[in-house]
C-alpha cells in the first residue's frame, strides 16, 4: 500500500518536535532511506546540521545512536573491533608452562571475553531494536577504510577470523556524512540513497533559531539570518554554518539584546567567525548592513 | 513509466553521471513507496535514486522537466541516441558535459561553433625543450611540498612504535615469549593536478606551462597533467617516463590544442573522470588560462567551486595578470575567481618558481 504524502509530512513535523527543521527533500529522502532499508549520505558544507540529523531521528524512532567518528589514518581495528590486548597479555603470563596446548590457549585468549566491541560491530551486533548508526565525516577516512566500509554496507555482517562470522538480526539505519573534503567512491554512492543539504535560506534559517531558540526576538532573528546568509557569499575561509548561527544567537540572548547593533555584534563576533582573516576582513559595521538589508538587494 | 526511468537512467549516464541498473532498481522501488499523485513526491523520489552526489543532482533538475513532458531522448536501447550528445554506454557517454537541458543538440553545435573547434585531427605537434630554470622551478615546489608521514600506520622494522596487534598473534605460538614487531607512519606525498589552457588565445603561454609541468612530472613525480581547447586530453602518460635532457614531442593533441576555449566544460570533464582518484585536501590543483571563457560561465563558476572545495589548494595562473592593468572582469574569469586561493600570472620559470612560497594547502 502506498502512503500518503502526511507520512513524509509527519516524518518531517516529528523532526520539528525534536528541533530539527527539515525540508521536504530532506524527509522524503529520509523516508525512502528506512523504506527500502538503504544507508542515506548526507553531503553539504560544514555546520549544516548532518550530523544533526542523525541525532535527531534516533531521538525520532527512540533507539539508540552509535557514532563512529572517521579521520585519517582510521583502520578496522579502531572501527570495528580490537582484543583487549592487556588483559589477553595478563592471560598468558598467568597462565606460563600450563598444560593446556596451543590450540586451547588460542582458543581461550581470542574468545568474546576478551573483545572490544568498536562502533561497526557494535551497530552490526545489537540485539532488538536496530540502532541508528552515524558514519559521521566518511570523507575524512582513508580510500582503503571506505573500500572497508563497502563490504559492511552491502551484507551487514563481519567476520572476526577467531571467532566467525556475525550478521546483524537486523540492519541498523545507516547515516553517513561528509564535508567533501575528498571527493567519496562511485561504489561506495551505489550503495546508497544521497542527499545534499545546502545552507538554508534566511527564512528557514530563522525558523531554525526560533525552533531552537524560543526566547529569540523575531526581529532579532530575522537579522541573524539576513547577516549570516549574506556572509556565506562572501569569500570567506570558514563561512559560518547553522550552528555559528545558533551561537551568536545565544550569545545575544545572554547578554539580553533583542536587535543588532555595531557594539553588541563586535562583543559577540567570535561566536560567528572563526578564522582571524575573516574577522579582520568583516567590520561590525557591515555585518549590521548586511542584517538590515532588504531581501533580494544587496546591501550598501 | 519503467521504459520513461530507462531514458531518464541514459540521460543521466550521457552527462556522465551513475545511471545504471542499481539506481534504476532504486527509483522503481522509490517510486513505489511513494504517493504517486504527487508530482513534487515523485521529483524528490527519483532525484534521491539518481543522484549521488551534489553535480548529479544538477544534473537531475535540468533533466526532470524532460522527463516530465516526454522529452528526453528514447534510449539508446534501439538505435543509437540522439538528442543528448554523448548518449549511450561506454567511457564516451560521460565525456560531452553542456547542460542538456536549457540547450540540447543545437545549441551545443552552435556553442562549439562560436567557441571555434578549429584543431585538427592529429593536432598540432609541439616540442616542449628540457629547460634548467625550469627543473629549478620545480626543485622548489619539491622543497616547498615536502611530504609529511600519515596518520595511517604500517609495518616498518625501523620504526619504534609497537605494533602490539602483530606481536601478540606472533607470540602466542612462538617459543620466544616477547617476539615484538614494529609500525610507523606511512608516508602521505601531497599531488598536484596541473590543466593547462591550449586554446588559440594562450598559444604564447601554453608551452611554458607545459614545459613548467613536465619538469613536475620529473622532479615532483606524484604529477597529472591535462591539456584542453574544447576538449580535455591527458597528457601525463606523453609527458612522464621521458630523459629529462631529451625534448618532448607532443602529437595528437586534437581538440586539446588550438582551437577555442570551453573552460567548464574541461574542467567538469575532469571532475567527473578523474575527479574522485585525483582531488584530496593534499591536492595542489593549478589551472593555466586566460580565463577567456566562450562557453557557459556559470557552469565554469560551478566547477571552479567544486575545484575549490575538492583541493588543498586551487592556484589559477592568468599570463594577462602579469600586465599591472589586468582586471579579472572577464565574465568567465569573474565567476571562478571567488573560488581561487592563489591567482597569479606565472609569466616565467622564475615566476613560476617563486610560486612556491604559496604551497599552503587552504583547506
Amino acid at each position: 500500500m502506498r502512503p500518503t504524502t502526511d507520512e513524509i509530512g509527519a516524518i518531517a513535523a516529528s523532526l520539528r518536535d525534536h528541533g530539527y527543521v527539515a525540508d521536504r527533500a530532506l524527509a522524503t529522502a529520509l523516508f525512502l532511506s528506512l523504506e527500502m532499508g538503504k544507508p542515506l549520505l548526507l553531503e553539504g558544507p560544514a555546520g549544516v546540521g548532518k550530523t544533526e540529523m542523525a541525532k535527531v531521528l534516533a531521538a525520532h524512532l527512540g533507539v539508540k545512536l552509535i557514532r563512529l567518528q572517521c579521520y585519517e589514518g582510521l583502520d578496522q581495528a579502531q572501527a570495528l573491533y580490537e582484543w583487549d590486548y592487556a588483559r589477553q597479555l595478563l592471560r598468558i603470563r598467568l597462565e606460563g608452562e600450563s598444560a593446556k596446548d596451543l590450540d586451547e590457549r588460542e582458543r581461550d585468549i581470542f574468545s568474546d571475553a576478551y573483545l572490544l566491541r568498536r562502533p561497526l560491530l557494535e551497530a552490526i551486533s545489537a540485539k532488538g531494536e536496530p540502532p541508528v548508526l552515524l558514519i559521521d565525516e566518511v570523507d575524512r577516512a582513508d580510500e582503503a577504510f571506505e573500500a572497508f566500509l563497502l563490504e559492511v554496507l552491502s551484507d551487514f555482517q563481519v567476520t572476526v577470523p577467531e571467532i566467525g562470522t556475525i550478521t546483524a538480526e537486523r540492519p541498523p539505519r545507516v547515516i553517513l556524512t561528509s564535508n567533501r573534503t575528498r571527493e567519496l567512491g562511485d561504489a561506495l554512492r551505489r550503495r546508497v540513497l544521497y542527499q545534499w543539504i545546502p545552507y538554508p535560506t534566511p527564512d528557514r534559517e530563522e525558523e531554525i533559531l526560533h525552533s531552537r531558540l524560543p526566547g529569540l526576538s523575531r526581529r532579532l532573528g530575522r537579522e541573524i539570518a539576513m547577516a549570516v546568509g549574506a556572509l556565506r557569499e562572501r569569500a570567506l575561509a570558514k563561512p559560518p554554518g547553522v550552528a555559528e548561527s545558533l551561537d551568536w544567537a545565544r550569545a545575544l540572548l545572554l547578554i539580553g539584546r533583542g536587535f543588532l547593533d555595531e557594539d553588541s555584534i563586535r562583543d559577540t563576533l567570535s561566536c560567528l567567525l572563526k578564522d582571524r582573516d575573516d574577522v579582520i576582513a568583516t567590520s561590525a559595521e557591515e555585518i549590521l548592513s548586511l542584517a538590515q538589508s532588504v531581501p533580494g538587494q544587496a546591501a550598501p | 513509466m519503467r521504459p520513461a526511468l530507462l531514458d531518464l537512467a541514459s540521460a543521466m549516464r550521457a552527462q556522465g553521471h551513475p545511471g545504471g541498473i542499481g539506481e534504476t532498481i532504486d527509483a522503481v522501488r522509490a517510486l513505489c513507496a511513494l504517493d504517486l499523485t504527487d508530482p513534487e513526491d515523485v521529483r524528490l523520489g527519483l532525484r534521491t535514486a539518481f543522484a549521488r552526489s551534489h553535480e548529479a543532482g544538477e544534473a537531475f533538475d535540468r533533466l526532470f522537466p524532460l522527463f516530465l513532458g516526454g522529452r528526453l531522448p528514447r534510449l539508446a536501447r534501439a538505435q543509437p541516441a540522439s538528442g543528448i550528445p554523448g548518449a549511450g554506454e561506454g567511457e564516451d557517454a560521460g565525456r560531452t558535459l553542456v547542460a542538456v537541458g536549457e540547450k540540447g543538440e543545437d545549441s551545443f553545435e552552435a556553442l562549439r561553433e562560436a567557441a571555434g573547434t578549429t584543431g585538427t585531427e592529429g593536432g598540432p605537434d609541439l616540442l616542449l625543450d628540457p629547460s634548467r630554470p625550469m627543473l629549478q622551478a620545480a626543485a622548489l615546489w619539491r622543497r616547498a611540498l615536502g611530504t609529511r608521514p600519515s596518520r595511517h600506520l604500517h609495518a616498518d622494522r625501523a620504526a619504534s612504535r609497537l605494533d602490539v596487534r602483530r606481536t601478540l598473534r606472533v607470540s602466542v605460538g612462538s617459543a620466544e615469549m616477547w617476539d615484538l614487531r614494529w609500525q610507523g607512519p606511512r608516508p602521505d606525498p601531497s599531488n598536484i593536478v596541473f590543466v593547462i589552457d591550449g586554446s588559440r588565445s594562450m598559444a604564447r603561454d601554453a608551452e611554458r606551462y607545459l614545459a613548467f609541468s613536465r619538469s613536475l612530472l620529473d622532479v615532483v613525480g606524484h604529477t597529472e597533467v591535462y591539456l584542453f581547447s574544447t576538449e580535455l586530453v591527458r597528457l601525463t602518460p606523453s609527458l612522464g617516463g621521458r630523459r629529462r635532457d631529451r625534448p618532448t614531442e607532443l602529437t595528437g593533441l586534437g581538440h586539446g590544442f588550438g582551437g577555442g576555449t570551453l573552460i567548464g566544460e574541461a574542467l567538469t570533464s575532469l571532475l567527473i573522470r578523474d575527479g574522485g582518484r585525483l582531488l584530496g585536501r593534499r591536492t595542489i590543483f593549478v589551472m593555466a588560462s586566460d580565463g577567456l571563457e566562450a562557453g557557459d560561465p556559470d557552469l565554469l563558476g560551478r566547477a571552479a567551486r567544486a575545484v575549490g572545495e575538492r583541493s588543498g589548494l586551487f592556484m589559477w595562473l592568468n599570463p594577462l595578470k602579469v600586465d599591472p592593468g589586468y582586471a579579472p572582469l572577464a565574465r568567465g574569469m569573474a565567476a571562478a575567481l571567488p573560488h581561487i586561493d592563489v591567482f597569479a600570472a606565472g609569466e616565467s620559470a622564475a615566476a613560476l618558481g617563486a610560486l612556491s612560497s604559496r604551497l599552503r594547502f587552504a583547506r
